[in-house]
């Protein structure tokens, strides 16, 4: 950038800030004019418009972001505390930054904290970063808690299978499977969840459960996670972490 | 005590203080650990003890039940925080390290018997000492300012509490179109970047809640620790114009202003110093001229706790002087002094400084009663400061004993650099807020 | 209505600047002077791993154990990992607030040292 259209655009920038920032941080707050949720149309339509990203242009995103702090060297979690992002759907990466920067998620601060981030990113710095992401390979399952890292006994293994596979009809819970893939990879705006950190999981689905997170588009996600006990939460996390690729696997590469 | 222990002690004082003694320890009991000062340094003090030898009995005097942190505290000024947010508990310490906590007001300190009687009368023993008191500000310092009206008219609001209370209310009901004045401290002082980062934070809400507001720094130096960064911020978030002699250093583009800038800081060579508070008409006298202003915050000279001073651990500066590699006070053996009050060279005086201080003497401590040498020691000072709510900058140092055996930085840069991209600004001032959580949780939890 | 204009104009300014700004480097190389050798360690022997790494914990957590901010966790990382982050940070080859300035503080050995002990420490 030119030092002639630098002080332009700080100016410009701390001015949309200002724009930006006040009214959908107070909307998220006081909950007056709410972001508003998406219909399958505004959805499509806002994935539609985005630019098309770059994976190149998304990997100098990611570093200068410092997205790695939380996601990973590699979009991989260095805890199990937050989201992998390796090898997340384009779309459910782009619809998640959305919904960031529209406050539609808000589920907490670390959420708040994304929020920051998202507001910064130009839509064409989205597109890339989602391309990016997408490159890569399914996550590798990080340094388990040791509770969380056993592998899933014969019985566990029958009891996560019939629930990703078949749901439980008393529970009114819908198979994980038939949004989220055979093998946890995800469809269109349903987020790929094979290898996804175990905290973070049974996290989302406690925010899911009590309404603190809402943004997905048909709110089944509060209804599957009703009546599934902490127990099911636990194991369905450490079925789908197993999913994703060992750390015994993983070439110690140098990122 | 014992003749074992005497003689232990005697040869240990044989051997001086820039060695490190092994006292042998079999058969005794722990070695008790008085911390006097439950603040940064204490607490990481105390945590880190129990961390390396859970056998140590740890106590904290301290004389509040609750700590309130004055890092990040301007945030109450601004609505950023509220001043709940500032409170943080000594539970963990209490239920999870097992540090014992005495909430009374230390008083007297007896260096030859190591006791330290508190104000209550409890009188407690010690293997070794760790004083933390912080800073005494003085008000006296300024002609017409006094403690009293710190507390009841003119905030200081440097030692976290009440007087921080007291500034946001005055600040957030200031009449439309008043004027601010802050008082910045002569050095040395607590927390070098934070009177400007208070003005800046108020500068920005002013903007918003009371466009007519002016804020005036009336300052007694000429310059501050991350001045070319924060000055550059302000030019850019208020239409700042820095003095001339910072219009070369600062060599990223600054923009020309279109109106008076809401913000001033008269440095000291502009008349700045202040001289006299005229309480009675709310005025600033400076060096050149007075200031009526409708809220003033003065921020005094500052010196080491008094309980530094009551101890007898202080020098002609108003600080403690402390060997270097131990941070062992150079007048009373085995009494060490941390933070704020301690003389630690080119060491900002802040809350980082404090913790990384206390975690070496810690291990200065756990070593030596191991019988252990705990090698070449190393500091650090790491903070975020902010220049609006969404402009972060910082200072990092990494220090080491140089050559000259006083403590210095061993880095290069200090600052965010001048053409930093807006995604580091920002990111810093994201990185402000979770910087605040993540170090509170390294000392208290 | 005139407000509604002139959100859209500036709207439209920030994202015109920021499709300028993905044609330049999102992270512009910094003024300073090129990455050199590490600083010469001082006359005594380099600080041991543990008393280098307590003073991380400020940022990254006790032991390098951190849940909720925004920073890296060290507890467990793979030696090399750290090795090569602190020296891409010293580098200048991996944007950073603040690492830069505090990688240059350090010496390789001093970063080895830091290394095996933090990829010793248990994640929980």
């Amino acid at each position: 950038m030119t030092p002639a259209a630098f002080p332009t655009t700080w100016r410009t920038l701390a001015l949309a800030a200002a724009l930006f920032a006040s009214p959908l941080a107070q909307a998220s707050e006081h909950g007056k004019t709410a972001p508003k949720a998406w219909s399958p149309v505004t959805l499509q339509t806002a994935l539609r418009d985005l630019p098309k990203g770059n994976a190149a242009a998304g990997k100098s995103v990611h570093d200068s972001m410092m997205c790695a702090s939380c996601h990973g060297a590699a979009g991989n979690a260095q805890t199990m505390n937050w989201p992998s992002v390796a090898g997340q759907r384009h779309d459910y990466t782009a619809k998640m930054l959305l919904d960031y920067r529209s406050g539609l998620r808000d589920e907490d601060g670390r959420a708040g904290l994304m929020t920051s981030i998202a507001r910064m990113m130009t839509p064409q710095q989205i597109a890339d970063v989602c391309a990016y992401y997408a490159s890569l390979p399914k996550p590798v399952a990080p340094q388990a808690q040791a509770a969380l890292a056993a592998p899933l006994s014969a019985a566990e293994q029958k009891r996560v299978e019939q629930l990703v596979r078949k749901g439980d009809a008393n529970r009114l819970i819908t198979a994980c499977a038939s949004c989220h893939g055979l093998h946890g990879e995800g469809k269109g705006t349903t987020p790929a969840i094979a290898g996804q950190t175990t905290d973070y999981f049974i996290r989302t689905m406690r925010l899911y459960h009590g309404g603190e997170r809402h943004n997905d588009v048909y709110k089944g996600m509060s209804q599957f996670s009703r009546r599934l006990s902490d127990a099911d939460a636990q194991l369905i996390a450490r079925y789908y972490a197993s999913l994703g690729v060992s750390r015994s696997a993983e070439v110690t590469e140098v990122n | 005590m014992n003749s074992r222990r005497q003689f232990l002690l005697a040869s240990a004082a044989a051997l001086g203080t820039a060695a490190f003694p092994a006292l042998v320890r079999a058969g005794q009991a722990s070695a008790r650990i008085v911390i006097v000062g439950g603040g940064v340094g204490g607490a990481t003090a105390a945590k880190y003890l129990k961390l390396a030898d859970p056998s140590l009995q740890v106590t904290v005097i301290e004389k509040n039940p609750v700590y309130i942190r004055p890092y990040g505290s301007s945030e109450v000024l601004n609505q950023h925080a509220s001043f709940q947010d500032l409170e943080v508990r000594y539970d963990v310490l209490r239920q999870k390290y097992g540090v014992a906590f005495v909430f009374d007001a230390a008083k007297t300190l007896d260096p030859v018997n190591k006791t330290v009687t508190t104000a209550g009368g409890k009188v407690l023993a010690y293997d070794r000492l760790i004083v933390s008191p912080g800073i005494k500000l003085r008000y006296d310092s300024l002609p017409g300012y006094s403690e009293p009206l710190a507390e009841t008219q003119v905030p200081s609001g440097w030692i976290a509490g009440a007087q921080t209370a007291l500034l946001a209310r005055q600040l957030q009901s200031m009449r439309d179109g008043g004027t601010f004045v802050l008082a910045a401290p002569p050095n040395p002082y607590r927390c070098p970047p934070g009177p400007y980062e208070r003005a800046a934070l108020m500068t920005e809400w002013f903007a918003k809640h009371n466009p007519r507001a002016k804020v005036i720094i009336a300052d007694p130096k000429d310059s501050f620790v991350t001045d070319e960064t924060a000055l550059l911020g302000w030019n850019r978030l208020y239409g700042y114009q820095p003095p001339q002699e910072y219009r070369a250093k600062i060599k990223a583009e600054l923009m020309p202003s279109t109106k008076p800038c809401a913000l001033e800081w008269i440095q000291a060579r502009a008349g700045g110093t202040p001289q006299r508070l005229d309480v009675k008409t709310l005025t600033l006298h400076t060096a050149g001229g007075a200031i009526k202003a409708d809220v003033i915050n003065i921020i005094p000279a500052m010196v080491a706790g008094q309980i530094a001073f009551d101890f007898g651990l202080t020098d002609a500066s108003g600080f403690c002087p402390v060997h270097r590699a131990t941070f062992e006070s150079t007048i009373h053996k085995d009494v060490h002094v941390i933070g704020d009050s301690s003389i630690a060279d080119a060491m900002p005086k802040s809350g980082f400084s404090a913790n990384t201080q206390a975690k070496w003497v810690a291990r200065v401590i756990t070593d030596g009663l191991a019988g252990r040498d705990p090698g070449t020691p190393v500091w650090e000072n790491t903070c975020y400061a902010l220049a609006g709510k969404d402009y972060g900058l910082f200072v990092a140092d990494v220090f080491k004993i140089k050559e000259d055996g006083r403590i210095g930085r061993v880095n290069k840069a200090r600052y965010l650099p001048l053409d930093a991209s807006p995604a580091q600004i920002r990111l810093s001032a994201v990185y402000q807020q979770a910087w605040i959580q993540a170090f509170t949780q390294d000392i208290f939890a | 209505m005139r407000l509604h204009h002139l959100t859209l104009a500036l709207i439209g300014l920030v994202f015109a600047i920021g499709l300028l700004g993905a044609h330049a480097p999102v992270f512009a190389a910094p003024a300073s002077p090129a990455a050199a050798a590490p600083l010469p360690p001082g006359p005594k022997a380099p600080p041991s791993g543990p008393a280098m790494a307590q003073t991380c914990a400020g940022c990254h957590g006790t032991d390098g154990r951190l849940h909720a901010a925004a920073f890296m966790p060290l507890a467990g990382m793979p030696k090399a990992q750290f090795v090569q982050a602190m020296r891409d940070f010293r580098d200048g080859k991996r944007p950073a607030t603040l690492m830069r300035h505090v990688a240059e503080g350090f010496s390789n050995e001093e970063i080895d040292a830091m290394s095996v002990y933090f990829a010793a420490v248990k994640p929980e």
